[in-house]
């Protein structure tokens, strides 16, 4: 079978439910070009686009550790603590060169250090996660006395401003890491040794995968990712502060997770996290277009991802009836 | 097929030391780690009250008492649901719905008792709510209580409009004047609460069958357990208790807003595995979770009294909960 | 021309803790050589095998293959050429059969779904010629059944050029058919050329297949020498360290004591059916009596009897329970008629692992007896059952992981006896028990049925269904071939039955490797 593109792969039911999920926003798509046509505009289009950019950037990260059989509630500290970083450094006078890699290595840094919870001291991972993010958000939170910082260095200020018809390079960015890390993840044997891992540990270990090895990936990875992510978010919102992206990683993992991924690990695929990135953005810009309340886009998140759960399990039942397993809990 | 090969090879497909016999208690399983938690809380303490001529003070405790129960009812529920194998991301919601509801009750003018119904009985709806999801229809804990956690969140501003409620009658608030013998009440009733659960846990039908869902839902659903009600169970009986969690939030702060109960969730989850319970389920013990959650409060309250900064106390209770489950690790064996 | 072993063991010793796992073990396999490596649990059999396949270390003595010795780790032991098929198979269960295959890290940086595919093909067909699996590539493993799966776990340890394999238990959960596939296809193997270790508690298969006994005992070699020279009090006794006696051995014993005359109805079904699996089945239980179910996997009796409790749903036909009709839903409304279903993964879907043995025994006493949902007393009973049934273990609050396979079906066994269960459907009791244990389940099963329960017991051993029925039913593609006293048949028939769907005398079989 020919692959169109490194986004899909062989199998019969292996997207199943990203079908599902194309389909849902196909309904959305239909049901906002008569509600709201205004949605389908090109300056529209660029801002749905540019508000899904940071989204997506780290969850592909947040992508590898699920597939991992992992999850990190740390993600919204590290981007929080990378901005911080990135902005005032660059206030500082250093310039976008020194700067950046900088900020790229403290998202490492604080995946590793995640990544060493969980593989060195077997701390399960959403404990490990949601210690560190106290201790970042702490930290950092100590370090910004809680201000704001709203003058960002010009550099930065540029990277965020839209062009290319109401683009910015978040898109870019987005555009270009997510082919490649699909490649990484589908391509190379790196990449499946995360499923693999994640799929079944103890196979993994007896086929000489050492657990270091993907959860390393996986954490340091989503570390990066977020700082990248990170650039553009400071860079998009004009200024950082301490309590910047609280929360934030819950609506990375329910990108994730709508986009099929099993949060047990060892199944998911970049083109099903796009799709579940595009749908919660597009239902967010929806809200905003029809000029509904705050309260009533968490609501409809709240809705949608609850749907999108029980769409995935409704579907893990009917395979297991289909192929007449014998029954279990 | 053979047991021995499979039963202690864990996560990583290491191998517990196979002749290292292991006791365990008929509830909890990992007797030591609360007792080493306590301990260096004591040590703590010994050190802060050194230190801080303020910290061994009547008024410093009945202080710390409030917030102390307030944080251990939840953790309480988050016991049960943890021990059930599941999570619940969504209590925090949870809390700020019942405030809402109670400051909309108060704001209609309506009586104390009824108020507290009303508060309750929407901690108990959204706990339902989610119980029927996990329990009946068997959706992953972790993605049913993220989605109802913003569903919540948003039906909580959605009653409240985004405001914060006050004008509470003295009645309702006098959950945190009333004292008993110099205890705050809204501490004795979470007394309360905790040896009713601690009864639950260990003598009833219904604490025997959340651990067992908990240690292999299978094997549960294969014995003849009523699993569904039991998750359902475990779900709504947290949801109560974040209802009351509220009702204490509400008196202590004479004003109510959607996002009252927020940072109160992962307190909850720390304090139960601090006190040393698996986050996978099948063990759970209240004095664990009691020491896991006077563990959390005390540290920082003592933090503060050493006048660390408190942005840094979170950084600090961060870390004593990763050493913590580290050192639970080891003392279990979880390493080669 | 001296030529070295395939595999040289020498002086094995590892300690876990104070305790030592194996103690200087020494053994050797040639080419071409099937070795039985046999043991009760806890001798150090696992260990053993951990060693050869890397994952464990041993603190002295050193391995050696064609007289190279072997540094350790798993790699090693792979390029060495040792491939290690474990009982849970630890294969992928969400990636696809050619993934598990010929997926393997191979040290290149890239990976490619078709060059798997491609690789998996050319592995299957040199290995195999035809093979099942050839369909089914691309289909996940978790699809697939039991049998299946380990052929694709064989299918994996070959396809790196193994010279030595070994397999831990690979017959405990495959039926008559299945077995016999794999031990014909393990000789064709070792004929040429590939060394097999063959770690089983089952000694009909061992019989047939073993050129060589290497038994363990708390560590140490026991026993190692050709079938020829070893009797089976001699294994016994190498295996226990005392005269037991070999219950396998007795197969013409005439089982139970259960009384004639009017024994009562409890379970009848009539005429039920599903569609695929099984097709106008009737039988009936009655107590006092020990049926035995038995046939081939794909006759269709697992399916059967798990409907029978409930799993699944009789499309036609009914059942009825102590003559009253009834419809059951799942196994708790199977226990409000004191229908219980043993299944056969005991620690999968029976026990719970971690909790202690009493509250293992707990079970569903207090659904009987407990007042308002208090436990009180029930604990104290669960504990005072554990003596009562036998159960070696470390005292009532061991965790139940830590019994051997034996203790812990004892275990649930225990749980259901006190509960009070007079209708059970136990499914292959003594799957991965030692023979010792074996027995004393037999004895018990006895019990009771002897003092008033009814018991169906589906077993794929020969030896245990000959032994322990007072009545052998056999399903043959769904359809139930046979349902008669024990003694009106014998082996040959019976096998003839369960292969070929009817008891003819002339189609007899030879019994597999001598008699037993």
């Amino acid at each position: 079978m020919k692959s169109p593109g490194s986004l899909v792969r062989f199998g019969e039911d292996f997207y199943r439910h990203e079908m599902k999920l194309a389909a849902l926003l196909l309904v959305l798509g239909m049901a906002l070009a008569v509600a709201a046509p205004r949605f389908f505009s090109s300056a529209n289009l660029a801002l749905l686009a540019r508000s899904m950019g940071v989204l997506l950037i780290v969850s592909v990260g947040m992508l590898n550790v699920i597939l991992s059989g992992g999850i990190d509630v740390s993600a919204g500290a590290i981007l929080a603590v990378v901005s911080v970083v990135l902005v005032r450094l660059g206030n500082h006078g250093l310039s976008a060169s020194t700067v950046l890699p900088l900020g790229l290595l403290t998202g490492a840094a604080l995946g590793a250090v995640n990544a060493a919870l969980i593989a060195e001291l077997r701390i399960p991972p959403i404990v490990a996660t949601l210690g560190t993010a106290g201790l970042f958000r702490g930290l950092l939170l100590e370090w910004t006395q809680g201000e704001w910082e709203s003058s960002i260095p010009a550099w930065l200020n540029a990277v965020g401003s839209p062009r290319w018809g109401g683009l910015d390079a978040s898109v870019l960015a987005a555009a270009l890491l997510m082919p490649a890390a699909a490649g990484v993840l589908h391509r190379t044997q790196i990449g499946r040794s995360l499923f693999r891992f994640g799929d079944s540990p103890v196979a993994a270990a007896r086929t000489g995968i050492s657990p270091r090895q993907p959860i390393y990936l996986a954490y340091v990875s989503l570390g990066i990712l977020t700082a990248i992510g990170a650039v553009f978010y400071a860079a998009q919102l004009g200024a950082v502060q301490g309590n910047a992206a609280n929360g934030y990683e819950l609506t990375v993992i329910a990108a994730v997770v709508l986009g099929g991924a099993d949060i047990l690990g060892g199944r998911g695929s970049l083109l099903g996290t796009f799709l579940g990135v595009l749908l919660l953005c597009s239902l967010e810009q929806a809200l905003v277009l029809l000029h509904v309340a705050t309260f009533w886009q968490n609501i409809a998140t709240g809705a949608v991802v609850l749907l999108g759960v029980i769409l995935s399990t409704t579907e893990r039942l009917r395979r297991r009836l289909l192929f007449q397993q014998s029954p279990s809990a | 097929m053979n047991s021995s090969s499979l039963a202690t090879v864990d996560k990583f497909g290491n191998a517990a030391p196979r002749f290292k016999k292991r006791m365990m208690g008929l509830r909890q399983s990992e007797n030591l780690q609360p007792g080493i938690v306590m301990l260096l809380v004591l040590f703590f303490c010994i050190y802060a009250g050194y230190r801080s001529g303020d910290f061994w003070s009547a008024l410093n405790w009945q202080l710390l008492a409030q917030p102390l129960a307030e944080a251990g009812l939840v953790s309480l529920g988050m016991m049960f649901v943890i021990a059930s194998g599941g999570i619940d991301l969504s209590a925090g919601a949870i809390i700020g719905v019942a405030a809402v509801t109670a400051g909309v009750a108060a704001h209609r003018n309506l009586p104390v008792p009824a108020i507290e119904a009303a508060t309750l009985a929407a901690g108990l709806l959204c706990g339902a709510f989610n119980g029927i999801l996990i329990g009946v229809f068997r959706l992953s804990s972790i993605l049913v209580t993220l989605g109802s956690m913003i569903l919540f969140s948003g039906i909580a501003l959605a009653i409240s409009d985004g405001n914060s409620f006050a004008g509470f009658p003295d009645g309702l608030l006098w959950w945190n004047d009333a004292a008993l013998l110099g205890i705050p009440l809204g501490f004795l009733l979470f007394l309360a609460t905790a040896a009713v659960a601690a009864v639950l846990l260990r003598y009833t039908l219904w604490g025997h069958y959340v651990i067992a869902v908990g240690s292999n839902r299978l094997a549960a659903r294969y014995s003849g357990y009523p699993v569904a009600l039991t998750v359902f169970g475990v779900y709504t009986f947290e949801g109560l208790l974040c209802g009351m969690t509220g009702i204490l939030l509400v008196a202590r702060l004479a004003s109510a807003r959607a996002d009252l109960g927020q940072g109160l969730m992962l307190m909850a989850v720390a304090a139960v595995v601090l006190g040393g319970a698996p986050i996978a389920g099948g063990s759970a013990s209240v004095i664990a979770t009691l020491a896991g959650v006077a563990a959390f409060y005390i540290v920082q309250d003592g933090l503060l009294l050493l006048d660390v900064p408190p942005f840094v106390q979170r950084a600090l209770t961060s870390v004593l909960l990763l050493v913590a489950v580290a050192v639970g690790n080891l003392l279990r064996g979880n390493r080669r | 021309m001296p030529s070295c072993a395939l595999l040289e063991i020498n002086a094995i010793w590892k300690y876990y803790g104070g305790t030592a796992a194996l103690r200087d073990v020494s053994a050797t396999l040639q080419t071409g050589q099937i070795l039985a490596l046999m043991g009760h649990n806890g001798a150090g059999k696992s260990t053993l095998v951990k060693i050869l396949a890397g994952s464990a270390r041993q603190d002295s003595g050193e391995i050696r293959v064609e007289g190279k010795v072997l540094p350790g780790g798993v790699r090693d032991a792979r390029t060495a050429g040792i491939a290690v098929i474990y009982q849970d198979l630890s294969l992928f269960p969400k990636l696809t059969v050619a993934e598990n295959i010929a997926g393997e890290p191979t040290g290149r940086l890239s990976y490619s779904f078709r060059a798997a595919k491609r690789a998996a093909t050319a592995s299957l067909e040199r290995v195999e010629g035809h093979s099942p699996l050839l369909a089914c590539l691309d289909r996940k493993v978790e699809e697939l059944p039991l049998a299946m799966r380990q052929r694709v776990a064989i299918a994996r340890a070959l396809s790196y050029d193994s010279r030595i394999l070994i397999l831990d238990e690979p017959t405990a959960a495959l039926s008559f058919e299945d077995t016999d596939h794999l031990l014909a296809y393990l000789r064709k193997l070792a004929s040429g050329g590939v060394g097999v270790l063959f770690v089983s508690h089952r000694l009909s298969d061992v019989r047939r297949i073993a050129d060589r006994y290497l038994i363990l005992r708390d560590g140490t070699v026991a026993l190692s020498a050709a079938p020829a020279e070893v009797s089976g009090n001699a294994l016994a006794r190498a295996m226990f360290g005392e005269a037991k006696e070999n219950a396998a051995v007795n197969a013409t014993r005439v089982a139970g004591q259960t009384q004639s005359g009017a024994s009562q109805d409890v379970l009848t079904v009539r005429n039920v059916t599903r569609q695929g699996e099984f097709s106008n089945v009737s039988m009936t239980l009655r107590a006092g009596e020990i049926a035995v179910l038995t046939g081939l996997t794909g006759s269709g009796r697992t399916e059967f009897a798990e409907a029978l409790v409930g799993l699944r749903r009789f499309e036609r036909g009914d059942l009825q329970i102590s003559g009253k009709p009834l419809s059951l839903s799942g196994p708790r409304s199977a226990m409000r008629h004191g229908l219980v279903y043993v299944p056969e993964d005991r620690l999968r879907s029976g026990l719970f692992a971690r909790r202690s043995a009493a509250e293992n025994l707990l079970g569903a006493t207090e659904h009987l007896r407990a007042r308002w949902g208090f436990l009180g007393k029930e604990i104290e009973r669960a504990a005072a059952g554990i003596s009562d049934f036998g159960i070696r273990c470390q005292g009532p609050d061991s965790a139940l992981e830590t019994l051997s396979g034996g203790n812990q079906q004892k275990a649930l066994l225990a749980r259901w006896h006190m509960a009070g269960a007079h209708v059970l459907v136990l499914d292959e009791p003594t799957a991965g028990v030692d023979i010792s244990a074996k027995a004393e389940i037999h004895k018990r099963l006895r019990e009771w049925a002897a003092a008033g329960a009814a018991l169906l017991v589906i077993s794929s051993e020969t030896d245990e269904v000959l032994d322990l029925a007072d009545r052998i039913l056999a399903f043959h593609a769904g359809t139930l071939v046979l349902d008669c006293p024990r003694g009106e048949i014998n082996r040959e028939q019976l096998m003839a039955a369960m292969l070929h769907g009817a008891p003819q005398a002339e189609q007899v079989l030879a019994p597999p490797g001598g008699e037993t």
